[in-house]
């Protein structure tokens, strides 16, 4: 009787087991998903600022159409490329670009590079992900390194 | 003298049941796991294949916003704008080095010019949307039937050229675009798309003679679409 009560007891216990870490597995599979669209997020942002900053030394020393053209080649690299397939994303602040370069000032000293940033703030409760409520902030900044025939003027230093 | 071989024989007849019991649960669990872990491989192989998109088309929109060499026809007389064309050629063995088993293609310019005009949309924009690839997936033979594969493609907009993009930097030498777009492979095809997962479909127009003409076209993977527009260099700017 004893015996028959045991076997009882451990029928369907693996289910109810499973019932109870099945959730956790879940979660671990989605946080691993969030995890992967985040570090394709980050390289795509990488990648986007890296282009906007190489964009903003093709412009004249001093001309603020570098500022210009930086935010036009973030905007149709990242936000065209990304977001609209990415409802994580909630915001994109402005891109900020500095640099000697940008206001003109001449400079024989070729490591004063031209440097964008710009901060992502990303919801995946957006992203219709079950178990995934975290909103990782991502700040990326890039440089790039105007050539001697800008930072000179056109002129030898 | 019932009684006794009864005695005897239920607890192997149990012991058996056990055993059925213990195989159909492990059954269960085990699918349940394999799921998830296919789930998880799936979303690596995924985040792989967009990362070596990402850099592809990075390199490639460097490249292509550097200005012709002269063997390549470029003239630094007349200011030869950016080498577009040819980009795709110099970035491919770097996508297909990057992608996990997704065949990568290079885009036909000249079937996106006539793409358009035959879904009677605006005018030519250059490089595909997740939509358009779809619809040339399914026209295109070199595209496998399960539409799982990437498209590189790299277009030119000249300075105040009428098919000049929205995003195009207003730069007084153009701009260079370079998209690759598509559908990663699935590890599992059938069972992820009996999930309802990974398949993507259009409506495919009858007048464009494709096969499923009369209704959705669907293909199958997770999409992958990465774009860059820069300011194209010329020699001396």
């Amino acid at each position: 009787m004893r015996r028959l009560r045991r076997q009882r007891a451990s029928g369907g216990q693996a289910i109810v087991e499973m019932a109870l870490l099945f959730p956790i597995l879940i979660a671990l599979v989605f946080n691993f998903i969030a995890i992967m669209l985040q570090v394709v997020a980050a390289a795509e942002l990488q990648s986007a600022m890296s282009l906007a900053a190489s964009s903003a030394i093709q412009a004249d020393l001093g001309s603020s159409q570098g500022v210009v053209l930086a935010q036009e080649a973030f905007n149709a690299t990242f936000k065209q490329g990304l977001t609209q397939a990415a409802p994580y994303i909630v915001s994109v602040s402005a891109l900020k670009c500095t640099g000697d370069y940008l206001q003109g000032i001449e400079t024989s000293n070729p490591s004063q590079p031209v440097s964008c940033t710009v901060t992502v703030v990303e919801n995946f409760a957006n992203a219709r992900i079950p178990f995934i409520f975290w909103k990782p902030t991502l700040t990326v900044t890039a440089v790039a390194y105007p050539p001697p025939v800008r930072y000179c003027g056109g002129g030898a230093c | 003298m019932a009684r006794h071989l009864n005695a005897a024989v239920a607890p192997r007849r149990s012991r058996r049941r056990n055993g059925g019991q213990a195989m159909v649960e492990f059954s269960i669990v085990f699918l349940l796991f394999l799921v998830c872990l296919l789930a998880t491989i799936q979303a690596g192989f995924w985040a792989l294949d967009n990362m070596a998109a990402v850099t592809a088309v990075e390199n490639g929109t460097r490249i292509a916003a550097l200005p012709l060499q002269p063997s390549e026809g470029g003239n630094p007389a007349s200011e030869t704008p950016a080498g577009a064309t040819g980009v795709d050629a110099k970035v491919v063995s770097e996508l297909r080095a990057g992608m996990v088993s997704t065949p990568v293609v290079v885009w036909n310019m000249q079937w996106d010019a006539q793409m358009p005009q035959q879904i009677g949309g605006p005018a030519a924009t250059g490089c595909p949307t997740s939509e358009t690839w779809v619809l040339w997936a399914e026209a295109d033979g070199l595209i496998p039937a399960t539409g799982a594969a990437v498209a590189i493609c790299s277009t030119y907009f000249p300075s105040g050229s009428t098919m000049a993009i929205a995003d195009c930097p207003q730069s007084a030498t153009g701009c260079v675009q370079v998209v690759v777009v598509g559908y990663a492979r699935l590890l599992v095809t059938t069972s992820i798309v009996v999930l309802g997962l990974g398949q993507h479909c259009v409506l495919a127009l009858p007048h464009l003679g494709m096969r499923g003409a009369s209704g959705q076209f669907c293909t199958q993977g997770f999409p992958i679409f990465d774009e860059a527009t820069v300011p194209a260099e010329t020699y001396t700017q």
